[in-house]
């Protein structure tokens, strides 16, 4: 059976079956066991399906009146085709690959489908093959015999270049998306192998020279091919059955998904090449074995979560959406989902049924048509982010095609139990989960949840003996999804219960709260769950499933009852170890809020119950919140700590600032270039001249521009949280100015903490109001300076719920006020969240900020606003500091400690760093005012050392006139980084010298000074 | 003990050619996949030392003569060892005939190249994985492919790595070194002889396990011309049958001689061949149908018969004869 599918915001939707639409002439044709879609060619729909009588049927879906047809069936191979592969650039070029040990290149041009080549890899059977994604002219062929061959199509007779890796077929291979010579091969023999097929010699990467240059490599494990031994395995994989699919998974270069071939093993496994051993995330749900699959990008479209939208209005769990930026009015929406369903975004074809259930594969691919999708995207600009990929489409045996989502998928991580405890003298705890793991950072899933995929789960009915209760199935995912919303406007902690569904999900709290305060409380650590309550935890996939996402753990705050994506600070940078601190009476994290309950606290305890529209504060007595606070345990889950929620806690809203998938968490080099790109344009001072990014000076309001430009940085960068943090700072620094001259912003302000904690939708309308409307009217009318004091409230709500129960709101006329007790809090908080996350680079550029005007205005120095001791704010200094050093980004800790006042910091990092720079003449020293530089100075080559000269110091020597800045090369005046030997004093372009000490030791001025003592 | 002068159309039946050096384990191999004798039990085997010529003629599509050479054969002592003449042929199992090595000037005739070459035949050569170095075995399998490449272009050359088990190999990076080791090695030697167009293809053998059994399975194969025919009627019952596999079994010998072309997953594979002694053992017991004289008639499992075999883990097993 070979359909057609549409992806669409509904689900999946079969739109048309090749198998009825065509007088069939071949039943033997159906028997399918590969299908792609040309997707070169954009002008029509061509499809190429791959029978088992060895035939090659290409279909032309495009015809004008709307009717499938078959363009051409080819009689290709005298046995089953096992692959076709269209080249990816020259249009109408198609590749077999056979059980008869043949592959063949068919074109469509001129005469159609003529066999243009034959290639005989003389190595059984060919299971697999691709065209290089770039190299127009090379193909990878993976054979039974267990060898994998690079093809160059004009050398006919033979492979450019053969590995053997496995022992046994193998089954699946893939060009890395990306990486030009790295490919995956999976095998029988249960693993997946990661080549280098580049030559390193030569870095290029054509292995030139057929069978003939192959030079003997010592032989290591994984080493060497049969010819050449020059591709190297980067990484082997050891899977639990035979891989039978392979797919890098787009947009992560380090994740490849795989299936297996085997019956009992119906899952679909995701790696990270750096992780060899546990799959991160496991797709299960298909009841065969799963063919193929596709990776599918995230829709961005606000109809792939429909249904939670609609529960949004109604004051659900706060879905997603909060990437911060706006919500698209619903004709935005409609007018989206008219184009997308007009034009098929996503077409698949697809096997099962009567006849062709039974074959493995059944390939398929999404016709995009690109302009198209480039219109789509740019509509879908400013809301939603493409390019995540967390969505896959398999297809099985079983008759199914599953939409996956990864974020509904199990993590094999999580079932880990943690390993080592220990006790240190200052009698904080030290844990280490190996629970808590990245899995998430990794597979880029901190943000947004999408839910209700797992609705668009299809059946067919086509007579499979599964599809009745398949049905059922889909019919009770269905009633998961109502119930989930049907809860959703209950009170949140009803709603949490509602949402589990399994209640010993081993995701939940590691440590069970002791009732009692007792000194020394127990700490169980609940054992690891069957993994069938995973599952199933897994399987629901609507609100649940979206929610499965917060209850990973994460270091945020994720208390209060209501569900709802609380991730608000991503929950990709999940620490491992957490510490905590024995307190006399109880344990308790750290990091956790401590509220501290003002004798008013009467009123804010009717706003917050207000608020929440329920009435499970326990009395609202002060000290009895003190005292179930104190009871409040351990929570370092705050998983667990939202589970137990006693009334206390779960008025606390879960944050929901961020949602878009930040760049921050994804890999470490990704990190280490996020360090170096944000050090560089955060704008930490007051600069005279006008930043890049925006033409209002700054002279005036100092602080409070920098935080809105550097809001825009850390957008631009992705760190949409770190924008409202800067946002907010921005808001508080001009906090006093603003406020008390607006009255009514206190109860707006009340309006839009209740619409936050009633989960409308919260972000837009802050980055709305926030952002746009207040930069361009900021300084103008009253009106604005209202809005401003709401900014904080509403900030304040988002980024820190808690704080509605803390400030006395009760006072309506001192919003000024209000806003004092609270940014203290606020800010630290926010710093102390920061610190978690070990985002020291943002918590210094906070402090940075903070401190910029110099003297500070009173009640407005660092410690008064973020509370922190000098000891600890020197920490955390010197933390970063050593991030960039090891990081190499020089220049901005040369910045950082140069405008430092902490002497002690200062001794760490400036002493002994004054450079005495000579003229190269006269030898008359120059001084700071002529060129010399103090600041932290690396360890450079030996006999030189570099430093910028900085631009206000003459260019002239005092004494002798000669230009100081010479390149002792090309006689040219150094602007930019100028090196010189201390000894000589002479010195030039970088590059110039490098050259010339890479040949010489001795001066190039001739001056007989050897400054280069290293190398020969 | 018969012995027949061997049939004309017996001689021009696809030639499988177990070649290799003393003690790699030819005759173990012969004896394990065609006589079901156990493989703890081949340690005793005596070198052969003499041309061993049988017929294997299970069925329709499994007809072909097995040579086995003795270790130290050599065709420039093609005289003296054809001369020696080995001592007839041991009983084989089932329908297999068996024919003594044809004695006197007859076999010598047998014995030279194109004696050895002419039929279409596949040269297995046997390696002992466990006798480093190689280099010895493999000079001589350079030699062989020569001199078989001269009398027959379409020679299948298949290299059984053989012995794979034991200490040496406890782990499939062992093994796959191994192979790939060898591989190397066999590429390079043909470069040198000028042999690059040879396809030489390598399995790792070791009778303790099924693998001999799939790589037996694989020369079969390409000696059989009705391959793809068969294959492709296995497609279209797995297919219109929703099976997840399908084999064509040699029952007697377990060789299959086709599947469908789905990956073949050496676990079924060895949970068929279980069923199949299985079945057959059970066969024996309570299916012989006897004569009037009270002996034993017929083969035990037939046309008539079929049996399945239900899995805990939901797996059914179907044997069913497929007729002639």
């Amino acid at each position: 059976m070979l359909k057609i599918i549409n992806v669409s915001p509904l689900g999946l939707v079969v739109k048309s079956n090749l198998r009825l639409t065509h007088k069939v002439t071949s039943e033997v044709n159906f028997s399918i066991h590969d299908v792609e879609w040309c997707v070169k060619d954009t002008s029509r729909a061509l499809l190429a399906c791959g029978a088992s009588n060895g035939n090659i049927i290409l279909w032309d879906i495009s015809n004008r009146d709307g009717r499938p047809s078959q363009e051409r069936v080819i009689a290709a191979h005298p046995r089953t085709v096992n692959r076709i592969n269209w080249h990816p650039q020259e249009e109408g070029l198609l590749l077999s690959a056979s059980q008869d040990t043949s592959i063949k290149l068919w074109d469509r041009r001129g005469r159609l489908y003529h066999c243009q080549a034959t290639y005989q890899p003389r190595a059984e059977a060919v299971r697999d093959v691709q065209w290089h994604p770039s190299k127009p002219d090379y193909f990878a062929a993976a054979c039974e015999s267990g060898s994998v061959q690079l093809w160059d199509r004009r050398q006919g007779q033979g492979p450019v270049q053969k590995l053997m890796g496995h022992s046994g077929l193998v089954l699946a291979l893939e060009w890395h998306l990306t990486e030009p010579w790295i490919l995956a091969t999976g095998a029988r023999d249960r693993t997946v192998k990661v080549w280098d097929l580049s030559d390193q010699s030569t870095g290029s990467a054509v292995p030139e020279g057929g069978a003939g240059g192959g030079k003997e490599e010592g032989g290591g494990v994984g080493r060497g091919g049969v010819n050449g031994g020059r591709s190297k395995v980067l990484c082997l994989i050891n899977t639990v059955s035979a891989v039978n699919r392979i797919k890098w998974r787009p947009g992560h270069p380090k994740q490849v998904a795989t299936t297996s071939s085997v019956q009992g093993d119906n899952t679909i496994h995701v790696w990270d090449v750096d992780r060899p051993y546990l799959p991160l995330a496991t797709f299960e749900g298909h009841e065969d074995v799963c063919g193929s699959f596709v990776w599918l990008d995230t829709p961005s479209l606000p109809e792939w979560g429909s249904h939670a939208d609609s529960a949004h209005g109604e004051g659900g769990a706060g879905e997603s959406a909060g990437n911060g930026s706006s919500h698209p009015s619903p004709g935005a929406q409609r007018q989206v989902q008219q184009q997308q369903q007009h034009e098929q975004l996503s077409r698949r074809p697809r096997p099962s049924g009567f006849f062709g259930n039974w074959g493995a594969v059944w390939g398929e691919t999404f016709l995009q048509s690109k302009g198209q999708r480039a219109g789509l995207q740019e509509e879908m600009d400013g809301w939603t982010c493409l390019g995540v990929w967390r969505h896959l489409i398999s297809c099985a045996r079983d008759g199914r095609v599953i939409l996956h989502s990864l974020a509904q998928a199990s993590r094999p991580h999580d079932t880990l139990t943690p390993s080592v405890v220990s006790l240190s003298v200052r009698g904080e705890l030290l844990t280490a989960h190996e629970r808590v793991d990245r899995s998430d950072a990794f597979l880029g899933l901190h943000g947004r949840k999408r839910r209700a995929q797992g609705l668009f789960e299809e059946e067919e009915g086509g007579g499979h003996p599964a599809g009745a209760q398949a049905e059922g199935k889909q019919g009770m995912d269905k009633d998961a999804g109502g119930r989930g919303k049907s809860t959703l406007k209950q009170p949140p902690n009803v709603c949490a219960d509602a949402g589990r569904t399994s209640p010993s999900h081993p995701r939940r709290p590691l440590y069970t709260p002791s009732p009692l305060c007792t000194p020394f409380p127990s700490i169980p650590a609940a054992p690891p769950q069957p993994s069938k309550s995973l599952l199933q935890a897994h399987n629901i996939p609507s609100p649940s499933g979206a929610r499965s996402a917060d209850e990973r753990p994460s270091p945020f705050l994720a208390i209060g009852g209501d569900g709802g994506p609380g991730h608000g600070f991503g929950a990709g940078a999940s620490m491992a170890n957490k510490v905590f601190d024995v307190d006399d009476s109880c344990w308790r994290p750290r990091f956790l809020y401590r509220m501290e309950w003002d004798e008013d606290s009467e009123h804010t305890l009717a706003v917050a119950r207000a608020i929440e529209g329920l009435s499970l504060l326990p009395g609202g007595r002060p000290g009895r919140m003190e005292k179930s606070k104190g009871d409040g345990k351990p929570k370092g889950h705050r998983v667990g700590r939202r589970r137990k929620g006693n009334g206390t806690e779960s008025q606390v809203k879960p944050m929901q600032t961020d949602s878009v998938p930040s760049s921050s968490v994804s890999s470490p080099s990704h990190f280490a270039d996020r360090i170096a790109r944000l050090g560089k344009r955060y704008v930490l001072r007051p600069r005279g001249c006008l930043l890049p990014l925006q033409s209002v000076g700054t002279c005036c309001r100092a602080r409070e521009d920098l935080c809105h430009y550097n809001a825009e940085i850390a957008r631009l960068e992705g760190q949409w949280r770190m924008a409202h943090v800067w946002e907010m700072l921005g808001v508080i620094l001009s906090g006093p100015r603003a406020g008390g001259k607006e009255g009514r912003g206190v109860s707006e302000d009340e309006d839009r903490g209740i619409n936050f904690a009633t989960g409308t939708h919260g972000h837009p309308m802050m980055d709305k109001d926030g952002s746009k409307g207040k930069r361009s009217g900021r300084k103008e009318t009253r009106d604005k300076l209202s809005q401003e004091a709401c900014m904080v409230g509403a900030a304040s709500t988002t980024l820190f719920p808690s704080l509605l129960l803390h400030g006395p709101l009760d006072t309506p006329t001192t919003s000024s006020t209000c806003l004092q007790l609270l940014r203290r809090e606020i800010l630290s908080h926010v710093v102390e969240e920061l610190l978690e996350e070990g985002e020291v680079q943002n918590c210094v550029a906070l402090f940075e900020v903070i401190q910029s005007t110099g003297k500070a205005l009173p009640g407005e120095s660092l410690s008064d606003l973020i509370g922190f001791r000098p000891e600890r704010v020197r920490e955390i200094y010197v933390g970063y500091l050593e991030l960039l050093q090891r990081l190499t980004l020089w220049e901005v800790a040369n910045e950082l400690v140069e405008h430092l006042e902490d002497r002690y910091i200062h001794g760490l990092y400036a002493s002994n760093t004054n450079i005495y720079a000579a003229c190269a003449q006269c030898r008359r020293p120059l001084g700071p005012g002529s060129g010399g530089t103090k600041g932290v100075m690396p360890a450079s080559s030996p006999g030189s050392a570099t430093s910028s000269l900085t631009p206000t110091s003459s260019p002239w020597c005092g004494k002798c006139r000669a230009l100081v800045s010479q390149c002792a090369l090309c006689l040219q005046p150094v602007r930019g980084v100028y090196v010189w030997c201390p000894g000589c004093g002479h010195g030039g372009h970088i590059d110039h010298l490098q050259e010339w000490f890479a040949a010489n030791s001795e001066c190039p001025t001739g001056c007989g000074h050897r400054c280069h003592h290293g190398g020969k | 003990m018969i012995s027949s002068v061997p049939q004309l159309t017996d001689l021009t039946k696809p030639r499988i050619l177990l070649m290799g050096p003393r003690r790699s384990g030819k005759t173990s191999i012969l004896r394990v996949v065609f006589q079901k004798m156990p493989p703890h039990e081949t340690l005793f085997l005596e070198s052969t030392h003499a041309v061993d010529i049988r017929l294997a003629n299970n069925n329709p599509f499994l007809q072909f003569q097995i040579w086995d050479f003795p270790g130290d054969f050599f065709f420039n002592r093609v005289s003296r060892n054809g001369g020696e003449g080995g001592g007839g042929g041991r009983e084989l199992g089932g329908s297999m005939t068996q024919e003594g090595e044809g004695e006197g000037p007859k076999g010598r005739e047998l014995l030279d190249e194109v004696g050895v070459f002419g039929a279409p035949a596949a040269l297995v050569f046997v390696l002992d994985a466990q006798d480093e170095p190689y280099h010895e075995a493999l000079t001589r399998l350079v030699d062989l492919v020569a001199r078989g490449q001269s009398v027959n272009p379409s020679l299948h050359v298949v290299v059984f790595i053989h012995k794979v088990d034991g200490d040496l190999f406890l782990s499939d990076e062992h093994k796959v070194d191994c192979q790939r080791d060898v591989q190397h090695r066999i590429a390079q030697e043909l470069r040198d002889a000028s042999l690059e167009h040879v396809e030489v293809s390598c399995f790792l053998t070791s009778i303790y396990d099924h693998s001999i059994f799939e790589a037996f399975s694989k020369i079969v194969q390409r000696l059989t011309h009705q391959l793809p025919v068969m294959e492709n009627l296995l497609n279209y019952l797995i297919s219109a049958c929703k099976m997840e596999k399908s084999f064509l079994f040699d029952v007697v010998s377990r060789l299959y001689l086709a599947t469908d072309s789905n990956p073949v997953d050496m676990q079924t594979y060895e949970m068929c061949v279980d069923m199949i002694d299985v079945v057959v053992d059970v066969s024996c017991i309570y299916g012989v149908k006897y004569d009037a004289k009270g002996e034993a008639e017929g083969p035990v499992y037939d046309s008539d018969s079929s049996s399945t075999i239900h899995l805990s883990n939901g797996m059914v097993l179907y044997l069913r004869e497929v007729d002639e």
